[in-house]
């Protein structure tokens, strides 16, 4: 199948739910009612998601305690303007994520001896200011 | 009274105590949600018992392992080594009248009378020639408070202690907004010992500086600002703080391992989930223009980070070694059923919080159902060989943009963020509904403010807001310090 066929054969699911995003389930409940095997739907998921037609998101519930105790996977059908949207958001985390890590990195690949010397040097200089 | 009617009276004594016991025993199960996390004051006013009958109670229950959160800091909860400058006027007095009532003259008796060893006791001749302030290390005062029969906590009722207020609520809106800034910009650094300990907050933009030394200020430490070696202003706090921040909830070391929640506060408290997520959209937030068939779009959300790297295969850890010091996209390196099973169920609690707290807003203020979705955005390749991964959550309806807009200008800082944000909503309100032709979307690329903060803009607030804690702001070599990355980096913008 072209490219474009599978992309079209893509779209048709969401079309289907008339949404831009479903629920993974959703997504492979529908090849499977179009004679697909489990396997073979994931199958499609998966190049899908290869080919950059879909993108998938996620919800994660917690307990008390902070352990994932449900989630919940939603596929949405991407066209390059979404791309150039996602791409965008990276871009500018990237940059201010670059920017957090230079001005943390001194600590990074500190031994325990290092660091120790160095909060010693600080709080030294913090007392005598 | 008779031998039988004597027994029966000690039998049913017995049988009172034992009874009550089981009561509380059954008490504390019923009210105990978390048996790995329990808040002893909050136990103490429900169930109206004295804190040492539960604290114990609650060890043989549980065990030792159970951790008993405070919602108060005593100065007794510190670190043997940590000093306080305690009021010798008051000491002086209690001191002399506890040890009159032991019957005893001077340090020496008093070790004979209670028949410990004498070098317990010395350290109270020093403090009797010290006026009219005694610095005492807190295990030192803490032992020789007991011996004397002196109730700790009249310390902090006779106001006694002068170089900070004493206890400190975990729980009150001060901290819980010092623990905010601190879980996203900040790390607590932890030396030899728990009295080398520091809160190192560090960011580019003067306007949250001076809101975090305030913040550190309202809660009685203090902040100072280093000299500048970094693109960034680096500030350390005095290690009480440090210690109040982490007895609130945040652990030392890495936040991308320790994976800390939000303060418990923060969920329960309108008001301060919104400056939560106020300050965390300044500090770990980001807002972009984007399109979808040709209509603007604004995304504002959420990012974080986790160190992931104990669950990734070895196989493809190896692989992914082979890229430090950069960035890769996890579809290149991990199969989407991997991503799918595993990347989920690792998000950071506090992202899945702040999720929850957004999501609780849009339905209690605009009664719309909408759930933020999350995604990684990137890995990142340490040097040191540590992988983490970088978690976002983004909204764009137009309820959710006048959420944020409700959120970030109700009590604006004055921040870079603010002013961009500002403009990209007036931007947002001039160009949204209809279709942008390319040049329509030139102009808007050219409006918007950049996302790096402008040396001019860096230099103008330090020198308003920071010149008093850090006179070399005020050299033109040093600030510059701070704003050369920009400037090598967006010069040729």
């Amino acid at each position: 199948m072209s490219k474009q066929n599978f992309r079209q054969q893509i779209k048709r699911i969401f079309d289907h739910f008339n949404k831009k995003t479903i629920t993974k389930e959703e997504f492979l409940g529908y090849l499977q009612k179009q004679g697909y095997t489990r396997e073979e739907a994931i199958e499609i998921y998966n190049q899908a998601a290869k080919e950059k037609i879909i993108e998938t998101w996620f919800i994660t519930e917690l307990d008390e305690k902070g352990h994932t105790v449900s989630k919940k996977l939603f596929v949405e059908y991407m066209t390059e303007e979404d791309w150039e949207a996602i791409e965008a958001i990276d871009k500018e985390i990237a940059e201010r994520e670059e920017l957090k890590r230079i001005l943390w990195e001194e600590w990074e690949g500190l031994t325990d001896e290092e660091r120790e010397k160095k909060i010693k040097e600080i709080l030294e200089q913090l007392e005598q200011e | 009274m008779g031998q039988y009617k004597r027994s029966r009276l000690e039998y049913y004594n017995w049988l009172r105590e034992k009874t009550n016991k089981l009561k509380t025993l059954e008490e504390i199960i019923q009210h105990v949600e978390n048996p790995e996390q329990i808040n002893l004051e909050k136990l103490e006013h429900k169930l109206g018992l004295p804190r040492e009958i539960l604290a114990k109670t609650i060890e043989r229950l549980y065990g030792p392992k159970t951790q008993v959160s405070h919602k108060l800091y005593h100065w007794w909860q510190e670190p043997y080594g940590a000093k306080r400058k305690i009021s010798a006027s008051y000491l002086h007095t209690r001191i002399s009248e506890a040890m009159k009532k032991i019957g005893a003259e001077n340090p020496t008796q008093l070790a004979k009378k209670l028949n410990i060893p004498e070098g317990k006791t010395s350290i109270i001749r020093d403090w009797m020639k010290q006026s009219p302030t005694i610095t005492a290390k807190t295990g030192v005062l803490k032992r020789i408070l007991t011996i004397l029969n002196i109730p700790l906590e009249e310390l902090e009722q006779k106001k006694a202690i002068l170089d900070r207020k004493f206890p400190i609520n975990l729980y009150s809106p001060k901290i819980a907004k010092l623990y905010t800034h601190a879980l996203n910009e900040g790390s607590l650094i932890l030396g030899k010992t728990p009295t080398q300990v520091t809160l190192r907050y560090v960011n580019q933009d003067p306007v949250l500086i001076r809101k975090f030394i305030d913040t550190v200020k309202e809660v009685g430490g203090w902040a100072k600002i280093l000299p500048p070696q970094k693109p960034g202003f680096d500030v350390y706090t005095d290690s009480v703080t440090a210690r109040i921040v982490n007895a609130a909830g945040l652990p030392y070391g890495r936040k991308t391992i320790t994976d800390p929640p939000l303060h418990p506060r923060i969920l329960k408290d309108t008001q301060l989930a919104k400056h939560h997520l106020h300050i965390t959209f300044l500090e770990e937030g980001y807002a972009t223009f984007s399109y979808a068939k040709d209509r603007l779009q604004l995304i504002i959300g959420i990012s974080r980070s986790k160190d992931i790297t104990e669950h990734i295969p070895a196989e493809t850890l190896q692989e992914l070694l082979k890229y430090k010091g950069q960035k890769v996209q996890p579809t290149k390196f991990f199969t989407k059923q991997f991503i799918d099973d595993i990347f989920p169920d690792l998000t950071p609690i506090a992202l899945t919080q702040e999720r929850r707290l957004i999501e609780d807003f849009l339905w209690k203020e605009f009664s719309m159902k909408l759930e933020p979705k999350a995604r990684v955005s990137y890995l990142h390749i340490s040097l040191d060989g540590d992988i983490t991964a970088n978690y976002r959550i983004a909204v764009r309806s137009e309820e959710a943009i006048q959420l944020f807009k409700e959120i970030v200008f109700a009590e604006p800082l004055g921040t870079w963020k603010e002013y961009r944000l500002q403009k990209m909503l007036e931007i947002y309100d001039e160009y949204k509904g209809r279709r942008l032709t390319p040049e329509e979307k030139q102009e808007i690329k050219q409006q918007t403010p950049p996302s790096h903060i402008p040396e001019k803009w860096i230099i103008t607030k330090a020198r308003q807001l920071l010149a008093n804690e850090a006179p070399w702001i005020n050299d033109e070599q040093k600030i510059k310090i701070i704003t050369r990355w920009y400037k090598s980096r967006y010069e040729n913008e």
